[in-house]
């Protein structure tokens, strides 16, 4: 082997040499697809402050592929934060591995709800002035993830419905949610959303008083779970899914009936729950439904007599006494007509509710006048406080700020036409609560949206309250097409310290 | 004949190097161990979430890719230096056994036994992630404690978790491909350098070749003089860019992922492939007239 | 027939650490016959390993021209009849004795058949058929040269360079190496010896090169070499008179108790010395000194570096 070296073997490198170039013309675009793909498409002032102060071999790392492995040992690392009750490390935690990982759902959903429930005072009152930043890492979630449910429905249901009691803006985001399906965790492969995500949407429609959309979408949950039933080898848990569409639909019909007159509607209602009937293993409830609901329709269809439960006007009422009991200790309450049990008398929803039957049965010791559930609400701010959604997370928040409400479902119990709060206690905790402002605003409202009342309620003072009446503090603005009750007070700083 | 049976012999030497096999055995346990992660998270948002999976498929790739890393540089540097300094290269080269055929049969052996750790690993990470996969909750995203109150998640059947992710067979493969690509221009440096010098040269190629990206950005930038842009275009273009076989995000979440990572992963191999023929070639060159 | 080895005003320089250059061979020019076995010989660091890397094209020469078996130096069709051990060859330690020279077989693409017969034929050969399963990593220091040499005569060579065989054998297996080169040399073989082993060397070369500092000092036939030697001639009873007598016409006059050694160099001289010491002095015995090639070499080499 003397001489030169070969002429081919230059040839051949510098073939190879283009066949490079032209492959990296074709893979560089690509890759940069696939490396922004798993960069956040969020970026905020937090991030690079954060970033800073990363040591060199933590970059360095997440440069070499080792970026989820780092993501994923500090999310564990932040459970452990949880269990020594150190909360405020968390969210840092939350932002860095949001940054390093940003397709990791989990991580947003848990972010938001820590920021939301768990910075709680002594009586477990969570601070609200966090609200905005939990919706903004949704949001950034949202935007990294687009192409599953999960985040949308986490947004929609335990911030938007659940903390700030705003339906319109968590049926927004449920509205989104059914426009996806969900991933295999370990494939990606896409799985079906699943059947219960559709039927919340039907009662956010409710909620939000789109009856027609909520009968819509009633029909959809129901074909959409039959599907996947189709579709599917296990078949035993989605028939409870079918039977609940039926469930919900015929009651939105038979209470849409009852309330409001619409004769049409009550025959669908009817004739679902005497499909339901029909079937094996019919709950004895539906069964009953069914025969009272049958029976009562058709003696009203030959007495020409259309229901009509939400027709007379109820005079609610409404008062309400804001009572300083210590500094920064207050207490609210008040009266509130809601409801007697006399306004039940006659109703057209009674042949399935028996709800003044049962009244009518109870010993005396066990009488209630009152149908108690209802709720009112109260919220206490500096005067000038507006809740705003920042662009972009950031769990930095103006402590020198003060928002409260009531804990989330415990707003203040209506009995007997009254209501009268425990003492609201704001002075154990000046973080929360800083009282730097020199005037607040405090709001006290009912609306017949309201969680966790007697769905009977309903059935006399109207979906959207249409059976309120009040001489001083009806409010129609509030929530538009609702008829709710508003009282509102500027308090000074003396007033509550 | 001649190329495989020294491709053989270099395998058979490699693999019973003590080191090779530390840094295999000690990635195989850890990623063996990874099953013992049980992390159902208590502060979880979510109902019965638990991170392991996803924590066992990025350790597990991000084990392989370290020590395919290690296994590339510490062989590669020393597979030819070492038939010089040991003189069992002139018992070869002293036979009717061309200089190519003994540079191709030693790279040969050297990506053979590089495939051959990366298969070991890959068979334990494959079979790691299964398991996990198989005892894994449901798919099945509740919201969970207050927040959940209301929800009406009656009549929900779980989706069972698929069991065999085949796009951890990517992961492999990428793992494979980077590391013939940094084995390959290794032993070319090993045709002219020391070990030690070669070491951190190879060190220095991959660190380079990991912010390709970077490479890019700059030079493209249009504040940079024609210069700098020049500087990064061949640096761009020289260094194997080795950051773009690190698909690891698109892998752990294909929902995310633009475009098909398949036909990318292709792509991949065979630029990866053009690489290491480029290597292959240029040793070639470089060995044909080098005094041993 | 063409000469096995032909090496003219072969120089090889190195580029050192510092950018200097050192000499390693320095205008070298030999020759070796085919069929003879020939001993090229030198200090440590004269140039020997250099050369032989030379001819077998592991190195380039800087200048001159080297001819193996009529063609170029390091080519590959000669190399199929050429055959090089190595000083202490090492082997993939892993492997087995069989699957060295199985591997080794297959460079020169035998196929299986042969190959199984060659391997069995060679362990046989140099005394290994029953250790031929066993890795390189339990052989001795001499099972692993018996190896070397296994694998230098796969190919049947017409020509074997072997550098250092005997180095670290016992006596014995010493012996058998003497042997074996004696046999090849039978068989019409050249040997290309590099031995510190000069008792080898000079028992079964034909032909020897001693090498210095890159240079050919002296190269000859072993009578060539050797015969230029001493006869001693010794008296007894020999005086002062006697003394006198021979003084000018020996290179050396020694005495030693009651005789006289006289060291005389060429065969005329020693009729002089006997017409001079006639009646002088009791010839006791006259006696050629034969010189060893390790005393030739000490002085060739001594002599160089005076």
């Amino acid at each position: 082997m003397s001489g030169g070296r070969p002429k081919l073997l230059w040839v051949l490198l510098v073939v190879i040499f283009v066949g490079i170039v032209a492959i990296q013309n074709i893979t560089g675009p690509q890759y940069e697809k696939i490396r922004k793909a798993g960069m956040s498409s969020v970026d905020s002032k937090d991030t690079q402050e954060l970033m800073v102060q990363l040591p060199g071999q933590f970059l360095i790392a997440s440069m070499a592929g080792f970026k989820e492995v780092i993501a994923g040992v500090l999310w564990v690392r932040a459970d452990d934060f949880f269990h020594t009750g150190k909360y405020e490390a968390i969210i840092p935690i939350v932002r860095l591995v949001t940054w390093l990982d940003p397709h990791n759902v989990e991580v947003y959903s848990t972010g938001a709800w820590h920021l939301d429930y768990n910075f709680v005072d002594g009586n477990q009152m969570s601070d609200k002035r966090y609200i905005p930043s939990s919706v903004a890492l949704l949001q950034e979630g949202i935007a990294n993830n687009p192409n599953t449910w999960d985040l949308y429905f986490d947004l929609a249901w335990s911030h938007y419905n659940k903390k700030l009691n705003d339906y319109q803006g968590g049926l927004k985001y449920m509205l989104l949610a059914v426009q996806h399906d969900g991933r295999d965790p370990n494939t990606g492969k896409v799985i079906p959303r699943p059947a219960f995500v559709d039927r919340m949407v039907a009662h956010q429609y409710e909620k939000v008083g789109e009856f027609d959309k909520a009968i819509e979408q009633w029909k959809y949950a129901r074909a959409r779970a039959e599907r996947l039933i189709k579709d599917r080898s296990d078949k035993t848990a989605d028939y409870v899914a079918l039977v609940t569409c039926d469930r919900n639909l015929a009651l939105l019909y038979l209470r849409l009936a009852w309330r409001y007159g619409n004769m049409d509607y009550y025959r669908k209602g009817v004739e679902i729950l005497q499909r339901m009937a029909a079937q094996k293993g019919t709950p004895p409830d539906i069964l009953a439904a069914a025969k009272a609901a049958s029976a009562d329709y058709a003696k009203r269809m030959a007495a020409h007599n259309p229901p009509r439960d939400v027709r007379k006007p109820i005079d609610m009422g409404f008062s309400v006494k804001f009572e300083k009991l210590k500094p920064k200790v207050f207490r609210i309450s008040g009266t509130f007509n809601l409801v007697r049990m006399s306004e039940y008398a006659g109703l057209a929803s009674e042949c399935v509710t028996r709800r003044y039957e049962e009244y009518l049965k109870a010993p005396p010791d066990r009488k209630q006048d009152w149908v108690d559930g209802g709720r009112v609400r109260w919220m206490l701010t500096d005067l000038d406080y507006k809740m705003v959604i920042p662009k972009t997370f950031t769990w930095k928040i103006d402590k020198s700020k003060m928002v409260v409400f009531e804990r989330e479902c415990n707003a203040i119990p209506v009995r007997s036409g009254k209501f009268k709060s425990e003492p609201i206690d704001l002075s154990g905790n000046d973080s929360f609560y800083p009282f730097k402002a020199r005037k607040y605003r405090l709001v006290v409202w009912a609306s017949p949206q309201e969680p966790g009342a007697d769905q009977t309620l309903q059935d006399r003072v109207g979906w959207k309250g249409e059976a309120y009446a009040d001489g001083k503090y009806l409010d129609t603005k509030m929530q538009p097409g609702y008829r709710c009750f508003r009282w509102e007070t500027v308090l000074d700083r003396n007033d509550l310290l | 004949m001649i190329i495989w049976s020294i491709a053989k012999t270099t395998v058979g030497d490699a693999m019973r190097r003590k080191v090779v096999q530390i840094f295999l055995v000690i990635a195989m346990g850890l990623i063996l161990i990874s099953l013992s992660f049980s992390q159902t998270l208590a502060f979880s948002a979510r109902e019965g979430s638990s991170v392991d999976l996803q924590l066992v498929k990025s350790f597990g790739l991000g084990l392989m890719a370290l020590a395919g890393w290690l296994i590339s540089l510490v062989m590669g540097v020393s597979l030819i230096p070492q038939e010089i300094e040991r003189r069992t290269i002139y018992t070869i080269l002293s036979k009717p056994v061309k200089r190519y055929e003994f540079i191709v049969g030693k790279f040969l052996g050297a990506i053979l036994t590089l495939a051959i750790c990366v298969a070991l690993m890959g068979i334990v990470f494959i079979g790691v992630v299964a398991v996990k996969a198989y005892a894994a909750q449901p798919a099945h995203t509740a919201i969970s404690g207050m927040a959940a109150q209301g929800l009406d998640t009656a009549g929900t059947a779980p989706e069972r978790i698929q069991i065999i992710d085949a796009n951890m067979l990517i992961g492999v493969l990428m793992v494979f491909m980077q590391f013939c690509v940094l084995t390959c221009i290794v032993m070319l440096f090993s045709v002219i350098f020391t070990p030690t010098v070669n070491f951190f040269l190879g060190l220095g190629v991959y660190i380079v070749g990991l912010m390709s990206s970077t490479s890019l950005t700059l030079l493209r930038s249009e504040h940079a003089s024609i210069f700098v842009r020049d500087f990064y275009w061949v640096l761009y273009r020289a260094f194997p860019p080795f950051d773009q076989f690190n698909v690891t995000n698109a892998l752990l979440y294909p929902d995310a992922a633009v475009g098909n990572i398949w036909v990318y992963t292709g792509w991949m191999m065979l630029k990866g492939l053009a690489f290491s023929l480029g290597a292959l070639v240029l040793a070639v060159l470089l060995f044909w007239r080098k005094e041993v | 027939m063409a000469d096995a080895i032909v090496v003219q005003g072969l120089t090889k320089t190195y580029k050192g650490a510092l950018g200097d250059r050192v000499t390693a061979v320095d205008d070298l020019s030999l020759q070796v016959v085919q069929g003879e076995i020939f001993g090229f010989i030198g200090p440590n660091g004269a140039g020997k390993t250099t050369t032989i890397k030379v001819l077998l094209g592991l190195l380039f020469p800087t200048k001159g021209s080297i001819e193996v078996l009529g063609a170029p130096a390091g080519d590959n069709e000669t190399k199929k009849h050429i055959s090089y051990l190595p000083e202490s060859p090492y082997f993939y330690e892993h492997m087995t004795g069989y699957e060295v020279l199985d591997f080794y077989c297959k460079l020169f693409r035998l196929n299986k058949v042969a190959r199984k017969r060659k391997i069995g034929e060679l362990l046989e050969t140099v005394g290994l058929a029953k250790d031929g399963r066993r890795t390189l990593r339990q052989y001795s220091k001499g099972m692993l040269q018996r190896i070397g040499i296994a694998q230098s005569l796969i190919n049947d060579p017409k020509l074997l360079i072997f550098d250092e065989p005997t180095s670290g054998l016992d006596p014995i297996a010493h012996k058998d190496i003497q042997d074996l080169i004696l046999r090849l040399k039978a068989q019409g073989k050249t040997v290309f010896l590099s031995s510190h082993q000069l008792s080898d060397v000079e028992m079964v070369c034909d032909r020897v090169a001693i090498i210095d500092r890159g240079r050919l000092v002296k190269m000859g036939t072993m009578e060539e070499l050797l015969h230029i030697g001493r006869t001693v001639i010794t008296f007894s009873g020999a005086g002062q008179p006697a003394i006198d007598a021979v003084k000018s016409l020996a290179a050396e006059c020694q005495p030693e108790g009651n005789l006289l050694r006289v060291y005389v160099d060429a065969e005329e001289g020693i009729t002089r010395v006997l017409e001079a010491a006639q009646g002088k002095a009791h010839l006791v015995s006259v006696v050629p000194q034969r010189q060893t090639l390790e005393d030739l070499f000490v002085q060739i080499v001594r002599g160089a570096r005076k």
